[in-house]
């Protein structure tokens, strides 16, 4: 099984750099998928098959974490795997994102972490 | 507490670096006789137990080579995809270095990266150089609230809510 993924972060380079690291992990990645912002995010989840979202807090138009309310009030992803890739730091906002269904890796990250993260999220295993 | 600033700069600053464009760079003490102009800022302010602002200066090839790790990218990237590598590393650092001066049960908002510093002034809580010589990085740590420090100083969870 190989993963779809949406990677959704208001900097083109920070999108690229996920993209490459995520190449890293050794994980099947299928097709992947980006946007600039939650709105653009929800946009792509609509109109493509994703298995794992990886989501920027910090973006305009909007926001990360309204980003992962909407698409929690969607039959078709309320179930989706979503890693918020982020510098946040606070415990209580991170709370608030563990209590949406989401897993939390902080930027800056490495290879082996992003890959043990989502190989714990998705149960993926390496090619 | 200018120490702690300091040293959460610091720490923040060159790890950062490493990590996200594989850097490793030295603090300049002294600064060095020979070193490239300071061409281009980006600055990152925030809001939350304390008000203030994050800016990092890069000399010219400094900001070529944090796009061009970033990317992994051979070639040089055009000059947006540099402002906007060096607006992320000045995100990620701000973000990082907060909790460590306010704790991690602090909220802050932190405002998009902007490209431009207002100025670069006498005026920063904590500032340090770091580099590789002849190219270098300046960051500077600004504080809305100079009153601020004391405060922070007395306790770490100030203004968590």
């Amino acid at each position: 099984m190989s993963l779809n993924v949406l990677v959704v972060d208001d900097s083109s380079v920070m999108r690229n750099m996920i993209i490459r690291t995520l190449q890293l992990t050794g994980l099947p990645v299928g097709q992947v998928f980006q946007a600039a912002n939650g709105r653009d995010g929800l946009t792509m989840l609509d109109e493509h098959w994703i298995d794992l979202a990886m989501v920027d807090i910090n973006m305009p138009t909007m926001n990360g974490e309204e980003m992962i309310e909407r698409l929690r009030e969607n039959p078709s992803t309320v179930d989706l795997h979503v890693l918020v890739v982020s510098t946040e730091s606070s415990e209580t906002r991170i709370a608030k994102l563990r209590s949406l269904g989401a897993k939390f890796i902080h930027k800056p990250f490495t290879p082996e972490e992003l890959g043990d993260q989502l190989r714990q999220m998705t149960g993926v295993r390496n090619d | 507490m200018i120490d702690r600033l300091h040293d959460a700069l610091l720490e923040t600053a060159t790890l950062t670096f490493e990590e996200m464009a594989f850097i490793v760079l030295e603090p300049f003490d002294d600064g060095p006789e020979e070193i490239n102009p300071l061409v281009a800022s980006t600055s990152v302010s925030f809001r939350g137990p304390f008000t203030g602002r994050l800016e990092v200066w890069a000399s010219r090839d400094m900001l070529q080579t944090l796009a061009s790790n970033m990317l992994g990218s051979e070639e040089i990237p055009p000059l947006l995809e540099q402002y906007d590598a060096l607006g992320e590393i000045t995100n990620i650092i701000c973000g990082n270095m907060l909790p460590k001066i306010a704790g991690s049960s602090a909220v802050f908002y932190l405002q998009g990266p902007k490209v431009g510093a207002e100025h670069q002034d006498d005026g920063a809580a904590a500032r340090i150089k770091l580099g590789m010589e002849p190219e270098q990085v300046d960051l500077l740590f600004y504080l809305q609230d100079k009153n601020f420090t004391e405060g922070v100083a007395n306790d770490s969870s100030t203004g968590s809510r």
